[in-house]
């Protein structure tokens, strides 16, 4: 399967002939994607057709069992599930994710809070907030440290509209300062958003031109 | 060294504040351990009883209520240990995982949770003295508190161990609930007068129970054996770090060019 479009450079996040089975079931079947800089992609597939698989596999939180993921720069990651600790304040997790980035300031983190709307939510423990709340940090702590590489596994599960529309605004425009992205989604009208959509279908991915 | 540092105590200070608002684990804590306590000094006889200490070679008479209250207390705080070290790290495990792919360094993580085992068993053990103070004639209360804390420090490396390995929650509590009963009904020498079932030596209450009865009944403090128990916690925490390493989600930080290549 050839890659998303042809760079003269290395593309900061690079996939080959990944392929994953559990058991007996192959999910992935030899996968090739490159995602340029300034480019977003969107993956779609059926329930279970390995899209969060393919995603774990590339941020490398899941060995593939052949193929290769190269990443050039930070990644952030936004799992499908919000993974967070219940026990700890909005403000610790925004700490402790500064010390695993080694940030010297928390700005950026905080401008993100301004555009999803979580300022005041900063002495919270995790466990009192809303789900969606709950999902707005999850995306927080996967953008805070400005990456090269977002990898980003339905990210607005639980958003209300307007957040839902502010964080489209905010790919787009991290789309053009150059980031490669990619955004698992279920939402037709999501489709509009992406340069280029990738069909997760028999463990192979299919590529279309997005129509925007 | 400095973000070492900071790592550290960050991550010891968010861990300790959670178990702060883990409230089922602040009432067992509280309420369990006094309760546990008052019950085997109403429910024992007070008759007296002549009990073997291994760890000072010579037998001590003691009423049976006396020596119930102090394999009761290391029975109580081997639990509460368990208990909260366990839920901490079962509920924090993903997390802490996401973390290190971030790039938290690793060694001041695990440090951190070893140290928040060690402030919390030393937490329970002064609370548990002083009980065991109020409520019985305690001969030496310094080696009796550290024999508890050494309770609490094997325990809560139990914790921390099957935190990190069990797939579920009830599991977990099954085994620390399971483990401590069969090690406090061993070791307690009212129900196991003998003291001569084999292996019982080899489990982790052992040490810190011939260091308690002696501390609490006897003039005499076998300071050796409450180190047994170091030996658990050493053991446990080790294996705990090898889970930590072996889970490990990633070879290399992500700022870092990276790849991944299988045949």
């Amino acid at each position: 399967m050839q890659a998303v479009t042809t760079t003269r450079h290395r593309p900061p996040l690079r996939i080959r002939g990944v392929c994953k089975g559990y058991g007996g079931r192959q999910v992935l079947r030899g996968v090739d994607l490159d995602v340029p800089a300034g480019t977003l992609v969107g993956v779609v597939g059926e329930n279970g057709a390995g899209k969060s698989t393919l995603l774990r596999i590339a941020v490398g939180q899941l060995a593939p069992d052949s193929g290769t993921v190269t990443r050039t720069g930070a990644v952030g990651y936004c799992p499908q599930r919000a993974v967070l600790n219940d026990g700890f304040t909005v403000g610790q997790h925004l700490r402790l994710f500064q010390m695993a980035y080694r940030l010297p300031t928390l700005e950026r983190a905080g401008e993100l809070m301004e555009v999803l709307a979580l300022t005041g939510c900063r002495r919270r423990p995790v466990g009192e907030l809303s789900g969606g709340t709950q999902q707005k940090l999850n995306l927080l702590i996967a953008l805070m440290h400005d990456p090269q590489v977002l990898i980003l596994d339905e990210p607005y599960q639980g958003f209300d509209w307007d957040t839902h529309q502010r964080f489209w605004t905010l790919a787009a425009g991290l789309r053009d300062r150059g980031r490669s992205i990619i955004v698992v989604s279920h939402l037709l009208h999501d489709l509009r958003h992406f340069d280029v959509i990738a069909q997760l279908r028999q463990g192979r991915l299919h590529f279309e031109e997005a129509d925007r | 060294m400095r973000l070492s540092w900071t790592a550290f105590t960050e991550l010891l200070r968010c861990t300790l504040r959670g178990h702060l608002r883990n409230r089922l684990a602040l009432v067992l804590a509280v309420a369990f351990i006094p309760i546990w306590i008052a019950v085997a000094r109403l429910c024992t006889s007070d008759r007296v009883v002549r009990v073997w200490l291994d760890a000072i070679s010579a037998p001590v008479s003691a009423r049976a209520s006396q020596v119930g209250q102090v394999a009761s207390a290391l029975g109580a705080v081997t639990m509460v240990a368990g208990f909260i070290t366990f839920t901490e790290t079962f509920l924090s495990r993903q997390m802490d995982r996401r973390l290190l792919l971030a790039g938290y360094p690793r060694l001041p993580m695990l440090l951190a949770k070893l140290a928040a085992v060690a402030l919390t068993a030393g937490l329970l053990a002064s609370y548990t003295t002083i009980l065991l103070w109020i409520s019985l004639p305690v001969h030496h209360a310094g080696p009796l508190a550290l024999a508890l804390a050494g309770a609490g420090l094997a325990y809560g490396s139990i914790g921390l161990l099957l935190g990190s390995l069990v797939r579920g929650e009830l599991e977990g509590f099954f085994l620390i609930i399971m483990l401590s009963l069969v090690d406090t009904g061993l070791q307690n020498p009212v129900f196991n007068t003998l003291m001569d079932v084999a292996g019982v030596s080899a489990l982790p209450l052992y040490g810190v129970n011939q260091l308690a009865l002696s501390s609490a009944l006897s003039p005499d403090i076998p300071w050796s054996h409450g180190l047994l128990s170091l030996t658990w916690s050493a053991a446990t925490g080790a294996l705990a770090l090898l889970v930590l390493h072996t889970h490990r989600p990633s070879r290399s930080p992500w700022r870092r060019r990276m790849s991944v290549s299988q045949p």
